[in-house]
């Protein structure tokens, strides 16, 4: 199947600095796709540049097969976005501001219920949009991106700001778009543990350069896992760890054992049976995930590695 | 193209940019009525209606448009709401002739406003100053003929004042060129190249000498068409932030 976005070698540079340099996008149909990285990565210029906003450096950008800059017109009739801040006019009412882009885009008027609907503003759709709160502007900022059916939807930090109960309602919206409106879902963000809770795809951006890519489950495949114990005598533990050739580390009263993806229960087993045997008493034994957040650390670090190596 | 100027006039709904248009107009109404009144104009038809236009053209005119054509540029600068529109699968130069479309009509439509307030505040004024009436009757045609060549005059300024409105972000560069013109406009107004000035230029329907009135309002006319169009090509090539 094709791909929503396909980006080749995507360059933009801003004066001296490489905003988005060289990078080889690829987000599938119908994914949620995490676009993440750090404030400055270079999100929201890929961003700009996949919706033509922004003319590239060099590499071309795709949208369902549609160049940006070629077909810029064939490209945006595929996508609906959301840049940055959620930008309305505020004088004006949510029905009034969705009714202004419904009449650019050519659409009936069913359509902004519709969208309405989808991001449950109805009720509110009449207040002036100048009274309404950061969420309820997220919300109706992702109603207008609706409202073309686009086959693409892309979200620039839409949880930015939010409190919990927006953020875990705009986290409930976007995952399910993906089956209800049948759209591919790009979403930026630099909270990594928010999109891990609904991403079936990530990206990882740093300093321009998109450093992983691929569905989730690649990303925590292969993954160094670790296994938390506690114990009573945790010195001695480490020291018997220690002594039969076993890595590990002292957090507090538990002791952290590095171990390969494909062995940890195994080795849980194995590690509880040996402290048990030396007269150390276990009583927790976890094997630990890395979260997407240590192991975006680890990638940026390598990466950092590999830069400061190829410098010296 | 349609759409897009309909889209802009919605825009409008309950915004500053309406209550300027009503405000510029009502405010030179009443200003001519007051001096009417305080005898301070002179006392025929003719001489009060043109000096009530010169009132409007002179000062009211380059401020409100100044003003206008800010508050419309700061509808898409402030909520960055350029994001949102350049993306959509319209061509992006329709946005920025639809803009200079509106400014035009509203313009225009202030200009209407004044045609029927002028009169107006002529009758208001000997009605509650009875000792100020007006001698003669006024020439409608002569009135509204002197403010449709102002508003043709006009042209070179409005694209001017749109073009630094809509190409800053900033509201401060085309305030600072609307104060600027205006008050260059003041000292310009004796020498013979002010009458080509852009600010001054819809003065210059007034001009004693019809052949340079002719002049300047056409500079002005067809200057604003050309500046028109150099600002959609601009505006079309360039990157909002």
């Amino acid at each position: 199947m094709e791909d929503a976005i396909a980006t080749d070698g995507l360059k933009r540079r801003f004066g001296s600095k490489w905003a988005v340099d060289g990078i080889d996008l690829r987000v599938p149909c119908r994914s949620v796709y995490g676009f993440l990285g750090e404030n400055g990565a270079g999100k929201t210029t890929t961003i700009r540049l996949l919706l033509g906003l922004l003319k590239p450096s060099s590499g071309n950008a795709r949208i369902f097969g549609h160049d940006v800059q070629r077909q810029r017109r064939e490209a945006a009739r595929l996508v609906g976005a959301l840049v940055e801040l959620p930008s309305h006019y505020d004088h004006l009412t949510g029905r009034q501001n969705l009714d202004i882009s419904r009449l650019l885009l050519g659409l009936d008027r069913t359509a902004i219920e519709r969208v309405l609907e989808v991001v449950d503003l109805r009720a509110a759709a009449d207040r002036a949009v100048g009274g309404y709160s950061l969420g309820m502007r997220q919300r109706l900022g992702v109603a207008r991106a609706l409202l073309g059916r686009p086959k693409l939807l892309i979200l620039d930090e839409p949880t930015n700001g939010l409190d919990p109960n927006g953020i875990r309602d705009m986290r409930v919206l976007i995952a399910g778009l993906p089956e209800r409106e049948g759209v591919t879902v790009l979403v930026s963000s630099h909270v990594l543990a928010e999109v891990e809770l609904f991403a079936t795809h990530l990206g990882l951006m740093h300093r321009g350069k998109l450093l992983m890519s691929g569905p989730v489950s690649e990303f925590k495949a292969g993954q160094v896992k670790t296994i938390r114990i506690d114990v009573d005598q945790p010195q001695a533990a480490l020291a018997v760890l220690h002594g039969t050739g076993i890595r590990a580390e002292l957090h507090g009263s538990s002791l952290v054992v590095a171990q390969g993806a494909s062995d940890t229960a195994a080795g849980a087993a194995q590690l509880n049976a040996l402290l048990v045997g030396k007269g150390v008493a276990v009583s927790g034994l976890a094997v630990v995930q890395p979260t997407l957040e240590e192991i975006f650390v680890s990638v940026v670090d390598n990466a950092s590695d590999r830069g400061s190596a190829i410098a010296a | 193209m349609i759409v897009a100027v309909t889209a802009e006039l919605l825009k409008l709904r309950r915004s500053l940019t309406l209550l300027l248009c009503i405000a510029a107009p009502t405010m030179v109404g009443v200003l001519a009525g007051v001096m009417l009144i305080e005898h301070k104009t002179a006392s025929n038809w003719q001489t009060f209606a043109a000096g009530s236009a010169a009132l409007w053209s002179f000062f009211m005119l380059p401020m409100t448009v100044t003003a206008l054509t800010i508050l419309l540029a700061q509808m898409e600068h402030g909520p960055r709401f350029w994001n949102h529109l350049l993306a959509l699968p319209v061509p992006r130069w329709r946005f920025f002739a639809a803009k200079a479309v509106v400014v035009l009509l509203l313009v225009a439509a202030m200009m209407a406003a004044l045609a029927l307030l002028i009169p107006l505040a002529g009758r208001i004024a000997e009605a509650l100053a009875p000792g100020r009436q007006l001698s003669g009757t006024l020439d409608v045609r002569a009135h509204v003929g002197l403010l449709a060549r102002m508003f043709e005059g006009s042209l070179l300024l409005i694209a001017i004042q749109l073009w630094a409105a809509l190409r800053f972000r900033s509201f401060v560069p085309p305030l600072v060129i609307g104060i600027g013109g205006t008050f260059v406009a003041v000292v310009a107004t004796g020498s013979r190249q002010g009458a080509y000035f852009p600010w001054l230029i819809p003065t210059n329907a007034l001009a004693a000498d019809p052949a340079r009135g002719q002049l300047a309002i056409a500079v002005g006319l067809w200057g604003g068409v050309a500046v028109i169009a150099l600002m959609i090509l601009d505006l079309n090539r360039r990157t909002f932030d």
